[in-house]
């Protein structure tokens, strides 16, 4: 028989550009920024003066709502699970919050607390389905979803009232700081916070471990149960907190302000990079997916693009890009 | 030759627990309710309680035979509202034929949206909740695109016929007949028997030598088909379309499929336990609406019973 | 038609960089048994993988009845008429025993729908044929392993292959039903059936097997006549040296002080069953017994993995509790657990993440954990255990079986265990990296941590034991002390014979 030299086919030498590309490729992060970036141009280009300065202010003050109701979405895909919760609560967190502030500064405290306490209790819920009952967690965020919402509507009776008070409405006004929304650094802070909890702890060595191999997880001593608990907890009264602001950015309050963030919120951690098994992503790729969904809207709203061509185009970009990580995956 | 005649054990309780369980709780629901309300044991109120629930019914076995594949479709409410306006916008109420070329392309187009959903899937070897998601937005997105305000009107016979025909009983036929194939395809089938198996372990399945890929697809296919017929339906019911139809549905399905007894992990559920579970919704709906209840309620009391149902499913499991 | 039904040439497959069969070849003649021999880790179960179509062969050719036969997938493989009993069973557990049988090659009426009466007859048919008896309208998930076992044989065997591969089939059998399995085996060969047969257990290799094929760190290493050729021959090719060096010597010194005792351990389905036994200072401590009878559940159960409904668990004289595996790290007691991939580690996540994650309290800094730190422990544990890796932040699934094991031991000794329990610590890695597990064993044993080991490889139970505690049905069925620990004596208790016939055995 005839032998052969053995030949490592893998090997074959790729030049640095080939090489650059590989790497580029293989990191989701510079993909979906380069996306962001390549989107703000396209509508530069359809639409002279879309990147001036103050344009650009207002994208990024309607991109903080998205930003910070992603974070909880972000933390709950991360461990494997997802929140499908998050629009009722955000409406809930909004009737709530308008009908106690009723246009007066004095009232935000109670407020604030009023939308936060409901936070924690709905995270509860989703916590005691997910966590104890064993309960998929899309259905059981679905299910309690469906009694935030009755529960808001019989609370308003259909009929929303009340309205923000001037202190909410200025930081979430067109500028505090310069062009600088307080939304936007509020957005920031948080955003910085969910970064170093992500990096920097234990909670956020667990969240990836569980995402990554939950049996695993358990066999290296976490406890898993505790730890999901608190995430869906954090999703609930984040995406509160984010109810209670878009309160001071539309002044009243609506049934139906909260209703497109499942979609927005999980678009933007998936376009963010995040996989949507859990245990890889991160909160700096979400927060390019919260700009990349609230610039699409916008462009497609200046370009006259009717409410229909804008849900299609936001179920395309999702399925693109789910598509595109995933062969990606597959290759490495 | 040594042949032992043993006498096989009777199984059937033991397989079909949940299936009487879910029925038996119908039947003493209906006990209850007829207390309150004595016109609900007559041939009326059983036509009305069939129009109403029938669209659901069809989405509801699409999303029992994805469930039990260890799937779930979250775009079948889009996929109703598309189908539900395409067949109104094709409709030409005055051509005595014009009914047939609208229902043939709206169960294509049905049809096509489960191919997309089943391509993706099986392909792109995805996770179905994140394309279904996004495919719902496609869907309901393209229905609200040829039909932004909820309008147009149906063939008149043919609406008469599908919702009220054969002394009323027409509902009921068609019901029957879907209802046949569908548990004879989960029941008495290579392909059903493959579904549920794919559900338990899709590795092993695929080790067996089975194309797991194709029944995957095929069962989301059949379930466009099966929400384009209530699509259909609710088309010729309402005399009308709209494109916010579907809203609902994706969530309904899944509580219907659940409270029949279907489990979310796959492998285990009935289509006859779907159809009691989607009365059960149904008629607790009605009686909210008997005794005058806002219909705000009703979304409480739909989300308390997805989580009920889910409760004892899980606790039933542990014990 | 000649004689040769499978020839695989050349063979190769890598794993993320790792090459687990370098150039191999295998070739099966119609007729015989053709056991395919080899360690843990070996290569045995990837090539069979890929005459099945679960792997695809990086290069190499197959040829099957003469012809060069492309298997991209299972289903492809049953086409050519090659089927395989896993090692993993394919049974579906929500589906009865003839659903699975049966699973897509139901007989079926007129209309296209399963004649369920014809399946009962079928089914009994092939039951009388086989010998094997089942009961089938039961729920696979209702069955014992060993029924289970026998299904999945059932369900191979009524799709009529040609080439029939049995990947560990006896694991959980017991002597009549092994026996009852080669009569069958017999049968088919009797047939011009081909069979490739794998199992641990050295005496059935001799007592069923034509020729023996031999791999050994994923290549090629003989293939003779079993007629021609002894045990020690036969384990001299699969090692590559005789046994006395792998083992490390046991002249360890076992004191009389008890550093670790369970008391009465018992679990909520029973299996784990009342089990007491204790370990001495010095001492390792092995768990044996046939697949299923409640060792893995044992082990799980002292690390807060399997709730217990009574029993307790002491370390040196301290009762702990272990009501979860938080706990009873914290209480000194760590796991290298049965499965890597699914229990060990975290396959995606970086070697760092793995090596870290059970101890992350010992290295913060305020709320943040300390990264020099946790780097500087880090590159300790690689040089203390010799991993060999590109950079710790690569993920785990870049490592080789050896080095990942080595990684899951790196995680649990961070967490300065005083009692380490090892459930088939060397499942899937070469003879190397097993040598220096052992070797690990022994030293941790000497330091005076209480090591205990469960493992179905009896070489290797017998290579390092100073006592076995034979498991059956959840029971301790018998202890045996160092001099009486011999392959046939804990095959006799695994098959829950007990005091009849050993009176000297301690008993729980």
């Amino acid at each position: 028989m005839n032998v052969k030299p053995t030949v490592n086919t893998n090997k074959i030498k790729s030049t640095p550009i080939q090489s650059f590309f590989k790497r580029f490729t293989s990191n989701q992060l510079a993909i979906v920024y380069v996306i962001l970036l390549a989107l703000l141009l396209i509508a530069q280009a359809a639409s002279p003066g879309y990147l001036q300065l103050n344009h650009l202010a207002g994208i990024l003050r309607l991109a903080s709502f998205v930003g910070i109701a992603a974070i909880g979405q972000n933390l709950a895909i991360l461990t494997g699970g997802i929140d499908l919760s998050i629009a009722n609560v955000i409406t809930f967190a909004n009737v709530i919050g308008a009908k106690i502030m009723m246009g007066k500064d004095e009232n935000i405290p109670l407020a604030l607390v009023a939308v936060l306490v409901m936070g924690i209790l709905v995270g509860l819920v989703n916590g005691v389905g997910v966590r104890i009952l064993k309960i998929p967690p899309f259905i059981m965020t679905l299910g309690v979803g469906t009694v935030v919402q009755g529960i808001f509507l019989i609370y308003t009776k259909g009929a929303p009232k009340g309205n923000a008070a001037p202190m909410l409405k200025s930081i979430c006004g067109r500028s505090m700081f310069g062009m600088v929304s307080g939304i936007v650094i509020i957005w920031l802070l948080m955003a910085l916070i969910m970064w170093l909890l992500l990096k920097k702890t234990i909670f956020g060595r667990n969240i990836y471990s569980i995402g990554t191999n939950e049996e695993a997880s358990r066999f290296s001593g976490i406890d898993t149960g505790k730890t999901t608990f608190i995430v869906y907890i954090l999703s609930a009264v984040i995406s509160a907190l984010a109810g209670f602001f878009l309160v001071g950015y539309t002044g009243t309050s609506f049934l139906n302000v909260g209703s497109s963030y499942n979609t927005k919120t999980i678009a933007a951690v998936i376009i963010g990079g995040t996989a949507i098994t859990g245990g890889r992503g991160n909160y700096l790729g979400t927060i390019a997916g919260a700009i990349i969904m609230t610039v699409l809207e916008d462009f497609l709203t200046i370009l006259n693009f009717p409410e229909a061509g804008r849900q299609i185009s936001q179920g395309l970009i999702i399925l693109l890009l789910v598509l595109i990580y995933n062969r990606e995956k597959q290759r490495g | 030759m040594n042949v032992t005649v043993k006498k096989r054990k009777n199984y059937f309780v033991q397989r079909n627990l949940r299936t009487i369980i879910i029925y038996v709780f119908l039947f003493v629901m209906m006990l209850v309710v007829s207390i309150f309300n004595d016109k609900f044991f007559t041939l009326g109120n059983f036509k009305n309680l069939l129009r109403t629930v029938f669209p659901l019914i069809m989405v509801s076995f699409g999303q029992t035979l994805i469930i039990l594949t260890g799937g779930i479709d979250l775009s079948l409410g889009g996929i109703v509202a598309l189908t539900n306006v395409v067949c109104v916008v094709l409709m030409k109420p005055d051509s005595p034929t014009g009914f047939i070329l609208p229902v043939i392309v709206t169960l294509v187009i049905g049809l096509l949206a489960g191919v997309l959903n089943g391509l993706v899937i099986t392909r792109g070897r995805l996770a179905p909740i994140i394309v279904t998601l996004a495919t719902d937005a496609i869907f309901s997105g393209a229905a609200l695109y040829m039909m932004p305000n909820p309008g147009g009107s149906v063939h008149r016979a043919f609406g008469k016929f599908l919702t009220r025909g054969i002394g009323g009983a027409s509902p009921l036929i068609l019901f029957l007949t879907i209802f046949i194939v569908v548990r004879c395809l989960t029941n008495r089938t290579s392909f059903g028997r493959t579904l549920r198996a794919i559900g338990g372990n899709e590795g092993a399945v695929y080790s067996t030598g089975i194309k797991v890929d194709r029944v995957k697809f095929l069962t989301y296919a059949i379930a466009g088909v099966l929400c384009a017929v209530a699509g259909i339906f609710l088309s010729a019911q309402m005399n009308s379309a709209d494109a916010a139809i579907g809203k609902n549905y994706a969530m309904n399905s899944i509580t219907t499929t659940v409270v029949g007894g279907t489990a979310m992990s796959g492998a285990i559920g009935d289509p006859l336990g779907t159809v009691a579970g989607a009365f059960i919704i149904a008629i607790i709906n009605n009686m909210l609406n008997l005794f005058g209840v806002s219909s705000f309620y009703q979304f409480v009391f739909q989300g308390l019973i997805l989580v009920a149902a889910l409760s004892l499913n899980a606790l039933n499991k542990k014990g | 038609m000649s004689e040769q039904i499978l020839k695989m040439v050349n063979i190769t497959k890598r794993f993320a960089g790792i090459v687990a069969l370098d150039q191999v070849h295998f070739s099966c003649n119609r007729g015989e048994v053709h056991v395919l021999a080899g360690e843990n880790g070996a290569g045995k179960s990837t090539i069979l993988k890929i005459l099945s179509g679960i792997y695809k062969a990086d290069e190499g050719e197959i040829y099957f009845n003469d012809k060069k036969a492309t298997i991209k997938n299972p289903e492809q493989a049953q086409k050519l008429g090659i089927a395989m009993v896993f090692q993993e069973l394919t049974l579906i557990g929500e589906l009865t025993v003839s659903e699975n049988i049966y699973l897509s090659i139901e007989p079926k009426n007129k209309l296209g729908l399963i004649d369920q009466k014809a399946v009962n007859k079928q089914i009994q048919t092939a039951m009388d044929k086989y010998g094997i008896y089942l009961e089938p309208d039961e729920i696979v998930n209702n069955l014992p392993i060993a029924k289970q076992q026998l299904a999945e044989i059932l369900k191979i065997l009524v799709r009529d292959p040609d080439l029939i591969i049995l990947d560990e089939p006896t694991s959980a059998l017991a002597r009549k039903e092994v026996d009852q399995l080669f009569q069958i085996i017999r049968n088919l060969t009797a047939n011009g059936k081909t069979i490739i047969f794998i199992s641990h257990r050295l005496e059935e290799v001799f007592a069923i097997g034509d020729r023996v094929t031999v791999f050994k760190d994923g290549r090629f290493v003989d293939t003779c006549n079993i007629c021609d050729i002894n045990e020690d021959d036969l384990i001299r090719m699969m090692v590559g040296r005789s046994l006395q060096n792998i083992f490390p010597h046991k002249n360890r010194k076992i004191d009389n002080e008890i550093i670790f005792e369970v008391r009465l351990l018992l679990d909520h389905d029973k299996k784990v069953n009342d089990v007491s036994f204790n370990v001495h200072r010095g001492e390792i401590l092995c768990v044996a017994g046939l697949q299923g009878h409640g060792q893995s559940e044992l082990l799980n159960a002292i690390s807060g993995l399997h709730p217990l409904k009574s029993g307790e668990v002491i370390i040196s004289g301290k009762k702990i509790s272990v009501k979860n595996s938080g706990q009873a790290i914290e209480n000194g007691i760590a796991l290298v657990p049965a499965d890597r991939k699914s229990q060990g580690l975290m396959l995606e996540l970086a070697i760092q993440h793995n090596l870290s994650i059970s101890s992350l309290g010992k290295r913060l800094k305020g709320l943040f954990i300390d990264s020099k730190a946790e780097s500087i422990f880090c590159s300790s544990i690689v040089e203390q255990l010799a991993i060999k890796i590109g950079k710790v932040t690569n993920p785990a699934n870049s490592l080789s079986g050896g080095n990942q094991q080595k990684v899951v031991l790196g995680k649990e000794l961070a967490t300065n265990p005083k009692v380490i329990l090892f459930d088939e610590p060397t499942r899937g890695i070469d003879v190397e990296a097993k040598r220096e597990f052992y070797n690990i064993m022994d030293s941790l044993a000497s330091q005076g941590v209480a090591v205990i080991m469960n493992s179905s490889d009896l070489m290797e139970v017998i290579g390092m034991a100073d006592r076995v505690a034979v498991m059956y049905e959840g029971r301790i069925s018998g202890i045996l002390q160092k001099e009486e620990i011999s392959e046939e004596a804990i095959m006799r208790y695994a098959m829950g014979i007990t005091e009849k016939y050993f009176e000297a055995g301690e008993t729980a």
